[in-house]
C-alpha cells in the first residue's frame, strides 16, 4: 500500500468497513511510514462529529483564529469533512436562492379586506 | 417621491389618511405575503397573517418609522404575526428526526462516507425547478426548524433579534438554524439521487 492509497482508506478504516486484508494493508503502512504518521495526527486533531458541531460558526466565521485553523488542517486529510463543508454552504445558499420562487398574485380581495379593516378600526 | 412627498406620505400616513393606507397596503402586501408564505411552509393561513399583520401595524402607525424603514418594520411585523399563529397551532412532535442529522461512530468518524455533490447543482445556475425542489424540501421541515432557517438564511436576521423573534435563547436559535440546515441538507442530498435515477 503506497501513501496514496493509505490516505483514501483512512476514513473507511476510521468506521471500520475494511477488510480484514486492507486493515491489515493501513496498520502496516502506518508502522513503517513516518509521513502518514503526522497526516494521521492531523486527522486525530479534531474528531469528525465535533468538526460538524461546530461547522455553522466556523462557516459563520464566529471561532477562534486557531480553532479555524484546526478546521482547515483537518479538511487537508479529511475528505469525508471537505465534502460536508461544501455541501453545507451550497445548502445555504440554496436556501437564500429558494426566495426567488415565484409566490401566488395577491388577491385583490385580500387588499380590499386589509383596507375595510383600516377603516373599522 | 421626492424628499418633501416622501415627508408629506409619512405624515399622512401617521394621521391614518386613507389614501397613504391604501399606498402603503399596495406597496408592501406582496413581500409581507411571501415572508409569511415562508415562514408556514404552506397557503393555508398566509392571507389571515397577512391581515393580522397589517392590523398590527395600523394600531402603531401613530409611531411609524421613516419612509426607507416602513418595508423592515412591516417585515418584522408579519414575522411575528406568522410565528404566533405557528405557535397557537404547535404540535407536540417539534424537532427534527435523528435520520436526516448525520450519524458518527463511537471514535467520531462519520458512519457512512460523504460523497461530494457535483459541481453542476450550484446555485448561478439554478433551474426553476431546482429552486421549487429546495422550497418544497424547506417546506417539510419541522416548523421550529423552518423557521429558524427561514429568519437567518433568507430572512437574514442576525443572531441576536432571530433569538428575540423565536424566544428562546440564542445557543438554541443557532442550534435550531444548524440542524436545519443539516437536516436541509440531507433532504437535498436525497432529491438529488431520486433525481440522478
Amino acid at each position: 500500500m503506497n501513501c496514496e492509497q493509505y490516505r483514501a482508506a483512512i476514513p473507511a478504516h476510521s468506521r471500520g468497513q475494511l477488510s480484514p486484508e486492507l486493515t491489515a494493508q493501513v496498520e502496516q503502512h502506518h508502522r513503517e511510514c513516518g509521513l502518514c504518521v503526522g497526516f494521521n495526527r492531523t486527522h486525530a486533531e479534531l474528531l469528525c462529529s465535533d468538526f460538524v458541531r461546530f461547522l455553522d460558526s466556523y462557516v459563520e466565521n464566529a471561532i477562534s483564529h486557531e480553532r479555524r485553523a484546526i478546521f482547515e488542517r483537518h479538511m487537508t486529510v479529511c475528505p469525508d469533512c471537505s465534502a460536508y463543508l461544501d455541501s453545507y454552504r451550497r445548502t445555504i445558499a440554496f436556501s437564500a436562492d429558494s426566495a426567488q420562487v415565484p409566490e401566488d398574485a395577491v388577491p385583490e380581495e385580500l387588499i380590499l379586506a386589509i383596507l375595510n379593516a383600516s377603516n373599522a378600526r | 417621491m421626492t424628499q418633501r412627498e416622501t415627508t408629506e406620505f409619512i405624515k399622512s400616513l401617521r394621521s391614518g389618511e386613507r389614501a397613504a393606507i391604501e399606498t402603503l397596503v399596495r406597496e408592501h402586501v406582496a413581500a409581507m405575503r411571501s415572508v409569511a408564505r415562508r415562514l408556514l411552509g404552506h397557503e393555508t393561513g398566509v392571507n389571515d397573517v397577512v391581515r393580522d399583520a397589517f392590523l398590527a401595524a395600523f394600531r402603531g402607525l401613530a409611531n411609524s418609522p421613516e419612509a426607507a424603514l416602513l418595508g423592515t418594520w412591516l417585515n418584522r411585523i408579519v414575522i411575528s404575526s406568522a410565528l404566533m399563529r405557528l405557535r397557537s397551532h404547535a404540535k407536540a412532535e417539534e424537532d427534527v428526526t435523528p435520520e436526516l442529522l448525520p450519524r458518527f461512530e463511537p471514535n467520531g468518524a462519520f458512519s457512512t462516507a460523504q460523497a461530494p455533490w457535483p459541481p453542476d447543482s450550484s446555485t448561478p445556475t439554478m433551474s426553476a425547478e431546482t429552486r421549487h425542489s429546495v422550497r418544497a424540501c424547506i417546506d417539510s421541515l419541522p416548523d421550529r426548524l423552518r423557521t429558524a432557517l427561514v429568519l437567518r438564511d433568507i430572512e437574514g436576521l442576525a443572531s441576536g433579534e432571530l433569538a428575540q423573534q423565536l424566544g428562546t435563547s440564542a445557543d438554541e436559535a443557532r442550534g435550531r438554524v444548524h440542524r436545519a440546515r443539516q437536516a436541509l441538507r440531507t433532504l437535498l442530498d436525497q432529491a438529488r439521487e431520486e433525481g440522478a435515477r
